[in-house]
């Protein structure tokens, strides 16, 4: 290879990461949507970046990055699906495609949501919030949370189920008032 | 959307992201995320909330604001590992598909995983096929009940989503998420879900256990979220009472009189032993009052002698075969008719390629049997089908509910061939074969089977040679309504219950049938004898079980 092609390389694979870098979140929620295990997302976003490296010299820096990588991860996921062991708790092609293209004009509410996130993280009783942090950041296992919780497995699941109820419902007033609010400012 | 989808929206989803989703559930969330826009655009909200939390950086900052429980001893407190930054530089010297494998652990490695653990609430029911409305409760017990409505509704029935109205007496409905509410009339219940319900008026004791699904229980102000429970509530004009007999329920108000304003302070925890009134939506805590079991644990049993004077009624049954044929072989055509409710003699089923060996031999027993059967069992070796018209069909095509009962033994030994028999309801102008009720039971393969135009099931249960079985099932008929059908087998010393079981070992999914079955059959497949006796059909547990229930 010769030095300028080499450099050339480098600065491609440094652009490219950069953009994972920026979008690895997106990319993440995106295929976990479509194949809701992170075990199938993890080997999903393995072939997904190998993929994106191949044919990233196509890319048209011109062009928002993300529609083009979703386009590389939807079939990805397709593919995974057809390989997986897990195959028969994935969802059908025709749901997948159905969820792909739900999720390309929700887009933008789906972002709002997840700003409004930090809003009602916060309005979490103290008790709750405390379940749902060892839930989602330490290594507990679920026994070790019964024990810490005091409580059946069971009951667990119950809590866990009742605390994201409390956030998307939460979440789901706080956008309704940001419209009003915006309605209300617009005079519409 | 409405709240009972909303629940068991609320109850797939926190089990799939907790990694606990059955095959079932799944099914039943294919479906609705293949039908709904709307229950796919929460699905998308709900699964990106899941992934956000996965990595939220204020998760860890919320955490170190919470102190951890005082009580907890050491080896109990977890080991916390603060969520990693999730934009941690990635290093542009890295090779490209390294550094991609990496990038794909920063973001996967973090979350912790709920542990697979056990395997997730299990429900016999397979969900139905998205033509098909699926059913969510069944109907008991029905003491002396005064319904509202055309049809009443008959015990054993199975429902659909809606609202049934209770003018008087005792009724008791089976949830197929495993909870059980027993109506006391006059009562208005809106059945929303198997995991969900509404009590419009009137009053209504909840019961569950930890082998049950989490189920909501709403009132026109509330929601009450029970954990391992025995409550009741009674919903008036004035206002609502809940008295808790046993765990703890969590009562919150309705979304729409919920403050803006602290989650926490919108819900009140009533323990066992207490109970409290609520006058108003925005009376969250409610004031204490007696907790009155007298008045409101309500039990849906009928008096003692109307109980045993049911049991043994015969009114019910359809059709009995206690193989008293006076022929010691069968087909037994011309030969003496025995039993009841039927219009022929056994003879070799139509398809039957093979003309069947069917002997009658000595009759089967079962320990529980308080009285001795009649006449002898029918021994089928070799392989082939011999039928029977039923002189009053099981219609299809009609509502209603019918219950069917038979003894099954098998002497397989160590190195026989095949081992399977069959029993088999089918309508005499229909030809299809799938289009049928098929009981398999399969000594080779120690699988016992129900199929139904392809909507079957089937399990693996240890059926022993040498050992009496009774194989006891139900069929739900709907005009308009799907069609179901469910088996229980009874191991030889398991008692049977003098009430249709709570739980059934099989379960069809429902389908949309108008067949009308006339024609019984058992078909053989088997190197070894395999024996079937007392064979009934009925339109109640008791006219098919009543004489296996222990006194």
């Amino acid at each position: 290879m010769s030095t300028v092609a080499s450099a050339e390389t480098a600065r491609s694979t440094e652009k490219l990461l950069c953009l994972l870098a920026q979008h690895q979140e997106d990319l993440y929620r995106y295929v976990f949507s479509l194949l809701p295990h992170q075990e199938d997302v993890k080997d999903v976003l393995q072939e997904t970046y190998i993929a994106l490296t191949r044919k990233f010299d196509e890319y048209d820096a011109a062009k928002p990055f993300l529609p083009w990588a979703y386009g590389f991860a939807y079939l990805q996921v397709l593919k995974h699906r057809d390989q997986s062991r897990r195959a028969a708790r994935t969802f059908g092609d025709d749901i997948v495609e159905l969820l792909a293209g739900q999720r390309a004009t929700h887009a933008v509410t789906l972002n709002d949501r997840l700003s409004a996130l930090d809003h009602c993280l916060e309005k979490l009783p103290q008790q709750d919030r405390l379940l749902i942090s060892h839930r989602y950041l330490s290594r507990t296992t679920i026994e070790q949370l019964t024990e810490i919780a005091g409580s059946s497995r069971r009951t667990l699941f119950r809590n866990l189920e009742r605390i994201r109820r409390l956030l998307f419902d939460c979440i789901s007033r706080r956008i309704e008032d940001r419209t009003d609010e915006c309605t209300g400012e617009c005079g519409v | 959307m409405m709240p009972g989808l909303r629940a068991e929206l609320d109850r797939l989803l926190s089990i799939l992201v907790d990694d606990e989703l059955s095959e079932a559930d799944h099914a039943r969330l294919e479906e609705l995320l293949r039908n709904d826009e709307e229950c796919r655009r929460f699905y998308l909200e709900y699964v990106d909330l899941h992934v956000r939390l996965t990595h939220h950086p204020k998760l860890a900052a919320l955490l170190e604001e919470v102190p951890e429980p005082v009580a907890a001893p050491p080896s109990m407190t977890p080991v916390v590992s603060r969520a990693r930054p999730l934009w941690l530089p990635l290093m542009v010297t890295a090779a490209l598909t390294l550094a991609a494998s990496w990038a794909v652990q920063l973001f996967v490695s973090a979350p912790k995983p709920a542990d697979p653990g056990a395997v997730g609430l299990s429900q016999a029911v397979a969900q139905a096929p998205a033509i098909v409305p699926s059913y969510v409760a069944t109907l008991s017990k029905n003491v002396a009940c005064v319904w509202e409505g055309d049809e009443p509704l008959r015990s054993g029935m199975r429902l659909l989503p809606g609202v049934i109205r209770l003018r008087s007496g005792t009724a008791e409905l089976q949830f197929d998420g495993g909870a059980q509410l027993v109506l006391a009339g006059p009562v208005e219940l809106n059945v929303e879900s198997v995991t969900s319900a509404a009590v419009v008026s009137g009053k209504v004791l909840f019961r569950s256990d930890d082998t049950a699904e989490p189920f909501d229980l709403h009132t026109p102000m509330a929601r009450l979220v029970d954990y391992g429970t025995e409550y009741a509530v009674e919903v008036g004009k004035t206002g609502e009472e809940v008295h808790v007999f046993d765990g703890e329920v969590r009562r919150s108000p309705r979304p729409a009189a919920e403050p803006e304003t602290e989650l926490a302070l919108n819900s009140v925890s009533v323990m066992a032993g207490e109970a409290r009134r609520f006058l108003a939506c925005d009376d969250v805590q409610g004031c204490s009052v007696p907790l009155d079991a007298g008045r409101l644990r309500i039990r849906a049993s009928a008096p003692a002698a109307a109980e045993s004077a049911h049991r043994q009624s015969a009114g019910e049954l359809l059709a009995y075969e206690p193989f008293a044929c006076d022929a010691a072989v069968l087909p037994c055509s011309g030969a003496g008719l025995g039993g009841i409710g039927f219009t022929t003699p056994w003879v070799k089923a139509c398809k039957s390629e093979f003309v069947p060996e069917f002997r009658i031999v000595n009759s089967l027993w079962r320990p529980q049997m308080n009285s001795a059967t009649e006449g002898g069992g029918v021994s089928a070796g070799c392989r082939g089908a011999m039928s029977r018209r039923l002189a009053r069909p099981i219609r299809m095509d009609e509502d209603g509910v019918y219950y069917f009962s038979y003894l099954i033994r098998s002497e397989k030994r160590a190195g026989d061939g095949s081992c399977d028999v069959q029993f088999i309801l089918r309508d005499h102008l229909v030809h299809e074969p799938q289009r049928k009720l098929a009981v398999s039971a399969s000594w080779s393969s120690s699988k016992t089977s129900l199929c139904w135009e392809g909507g079957g099931n089937c399990a693996s249960i240890p059926v022993e040679p040498g050992k009496t079985y009774l194989m006891a099932g139900k069929i739900v008929a709907g005009r308009e309504a799907p069609d179901q059908a469910f088996l229980c087998l009874f191991m030889p010393r398991q008692p049977v219950p003098s009430a249709e079981p709570s739980s059934w070992t099989l379960a069809s999914r429902p389908v949309l049938s108008d067949l009308k079955f006339d024609v019984v059959q058992i078909s053989a497949n088997t190197a070894t004898p395999v024996l079937v006796d007392e064979l009934r059909i009925g339109t109640s547990w008791a006219a098919v079980a009543g004489v296996f229930a222990a006194p």
